[in-house]
């Protein structure tokens, strides 16, 4: 695969177009990500500083110690709920967090805000509690237990406020739990759903008792404005236009495929697809319309570039739900999330791609090789595609990439061989040396590649580090981290 | 973020910070509780002439009710058939001003006990102020007349309120002089 000719084509102008829309792409990128960026650290800092100004340092440097606690406990309070609200938007599936990150970089982002956050409202609790004891009089682990019974049976706003604690405390919970793959992905989401409700648990008592929520008109308007924008961001983007696209397109399965060893393809078809904005690369998540399947959303990639007409994912048999698809009968309805994702050709500014994929992993990258060879945004022989399996069983959709590698006289390289502990690749391809030494005798010029990757987690972390030792700056290698 | 965008952001941060942290150190009102006491209780003669005169003073007791005037009737009248008890005497608080309302209370005083707490204007901002506000008062009054002070516990939920019918209450307790 190393036919390199001396003196290569000029780019033509529909490559040339594509490289330059990624700059474009790119430089509306950074604009859009300082601003979310900005506009998330500022309404920390606003929160804060309004917290200082209202004589927040004097307490916390001044008084006795039931003040200063409970000055730290409003103060973890409303850093608390800041959070819990940019949580909120980086789940919520706000257009243009998913274009500039990627969902699973907001997805991530959220994960660790969560693990700050929850933290944070136990902080808060604790001080606002014992604070209060103090004041009241009461010491002692004793003294708080009965101040934290009095506060929570006391009035309404105070058990709603218990009740959302408990809900956060919960959905971290299930949400370790879930990381360790000791609970179902069902039970999980159920437990997730709830943070709506504590969300919205915890305002009443904000409003009741917070004084840092209604000092003046301003910090009102500012807190409802932040609540009506969170509120309407998921109303919007997480539920309705999930439900107007759904029934816009109204798909359906028009047939499901083996294509290899427990491997299935779903062809759908649906109206005004032409109209659906989704690039190749990207994923929705799927809910199909039979009694098993459909309270389970899944998250799959297109496994062919979306020509207008028809949609095509293709899904590896796991769970019971993943084999369950190989029974769907054609006609059956589907709904669907999406697209999201930023795995896509948008940000590509380099002529030279490389395209690497392991196991079920290729479904993406063959449909950013489709897109790449049909659209012809690439000159023949600037794609590489580089395919690893533990097993000459385990390749589906292998014929296809042969095709449309064939079609551009583009490179195919497929890797099968037994997993090797620290190494993305199988024994001896490529020499010997690191992973980044073997790369670049497997791919010439392998530094001056714009690089997709995909496939499980540990070997995108072992490819991505050697990608990078060969020298391609991290802006150019892309990835899209699968699953939940 | 680039790099520019993180420096100007992190500058404007550490600023804003900075100076709220400055400004925060000297609070316009009471930090702690937010709740000020605008009108001072009147003075122990008993009667009602003095705290309207107060009320009169604080610029900002609009919402200070007009049961003010009411508070120091004569309510001995009955008791002078017994000449050798001492006669209650009822006294008003200050009015204590919260965010969620202002707090009044006048107490009844036999001699040197205090016999009856009555609030005469509770934190009605809203309707759940009023509520919490309603919720509380039963609790706050039975306390004060347990322990004859105003050293009462807060009822939790209820802090400004609280706050506020402790300073009321304290001021009429001073003014009593008891």
């Amino acid at each position: 695969m190393t036919s390199r000719n001396a003196a290569r084509p000029r780019p033509n102008e529909r490559v040339r177009r594509a490289l330059r829309r990624g700059v474009e792409f790119r430089r509306w990128r950074h604009r859009v990500a300082d601003l979310l960026e900005a506009l998330a650290i500022g309404t920390l800092m606003l929160v804060v500083a309004q917290f200082l100004l209202g004589g927040g340092s004097h307490d916390l440097l001044s008084g006795d110690a039931g003040a200063r606690l409970t000055a730290i406990g409003r103060l973890t309070g409303l850093v608390a709920m800041d959070l819990l609200l940019l949580q909120l938007v980086l789940a919520a599936r706000v257009p243009w967090v998913d274009r500039v990150y990627g969902m699973d970089r907001a997805l991530k982002a959220h994960r660790v805000l969560g693990r700050v956050t929850v933290p944070l409202v136990l902080v808060h609790v604790g001080t606002i509690v014992v604070g209060y004891a103090i004041g009241d009089g009461r010491t002692g682990v004793f003294g708080s237990l009965r101040e934290l019974l009095k506060m929570v049976t006391g009035g309404g706003d105070l058990l709603l406020a218990a009740l959302s604690t408990a809900a956060l405390v919960a959905i971290t919970g299930t949400s370790v739990q879930i990381a360790r793959r000791r609970m179902s992905y069902e039970w999980w989401h159920v437990v997730h759903l709830t943070a709506y409700a504590a969300t919205v648990l915890a305002i009443p008592h904000e409003l009741s008792l917070g004084s840092d929520f209604t000092a003046s008109a301003w910090t009102r308007a500012y807190w409802w404005t932040l609540w009506v924008v969170v509120a309407a961001s998921v109303l919007w983007w997480r539920l309705l236009l999930p439900v107007v696209r759904s029934t816009r397109h109204g798909l359906r399965v028009t047939e499901v495929v083996e294509e290899s060893d427990g491997v299935w393809s779903v062809v759908m078809r649906g109206r005004h697809l032409d109209r659906l904005e989704v690039r190749a690369g990207q994923f929705f998540n799927w809910r199909f319309v039979t009694p098993r399947l459909l309270l389970a959303a899944h998250p799959w990639s297109l496994s062919a570039a979306p020509d207008g007409r028809t949609l095509r994912i293709t899904i590896r048999g796991l769970g019971d739900h993943s084999s369950a698809i190989a029974n769907l009968r054609p006609g059956t309805y589907v709904l669907v999330e999406g697209p999201y994702g930023a795995f896509t050709t948008e940000a590509r500014v380099r002529r030279k791609v490389l395209l690497l994929a392991a196991g079920i992993g290729v479904t993406p990258v063959r449909a950013l090789l489709e897109e790449l060879v049909t659209e012809r945004h690439a000159l023949p022989g600037d794609v590489t595609i580089v395919y690893r399996a533990n097993d000459p069983s385990q390749l589906p959709l292998h014929d296809e990439l042969e095709a449309l590698v064939e079609l551009a006289d583009h490179h195919l390289a497929t890797l099968v061989g037994p997993p090797v502990p620290g190494s993305s690749l199988p024994e001896g391809v490529g020499g010997n040396g690191s992973d980044a030494e073997r790369l670049r005798r497997l791919v010439p010029d392998l530094a001056q590649h714009e690089v997709y990757l995909c496939g499980p987690p540990q070997w995108m972390s072992l490819v991505h580090q050697a990608v990078r030792r060969a020298g391609v700056p991290g802006p150019h290698i892309h990835d899209e981290r699968f699953g939940w | 973020m680039r790099k520019t965008t993180s420096v100007i952001v992190g500058v404007a941060s550490a600023t804003a910070i900075a100076a709220s942290w400055a400004a925060g150190l000297t609070p316009k009102h009471d930090a702690v509780g937010g709740v000020t006491l605008s009108a001072p209780p009147a003075p122990p003669a008993s009667t009602s002439g003095a705290t309207s005169d107060a009320s009169r003073r604080a610029g900002s007791t609009s919402a200070a009710p007009s049961t003010h005037t009411k508070s120091g009737s004569r309510s001995g009248s009955s008791s002078t058939s017994r000449p050798a008890a001492p006669r209650p005497r009822t006294i008003d608080g200050g009015v204590a001003n919260t965010q969620y309302g202002n707090v009044q209370v006048a107490i009844t005083v036999t001699g040197s006990h205090i016999t009856d707490v009555r609030a005469l204007h509770l934190t009605d901002s809203s309707g759940h102020s009023v509520q919490i506000s309603d919720y509380a008062a039963p609790i706050l009054r039975k306390e004060a007349l347990s322990k004859q002070s105003a050293q009462i516990d807060m009822v939790s939920g209820a802090t400004y309120t609280s706050e506020a019918y402790q300073q009321s209450l304290q001021s009429a307790i001073d003014a009593a002089h008891i």
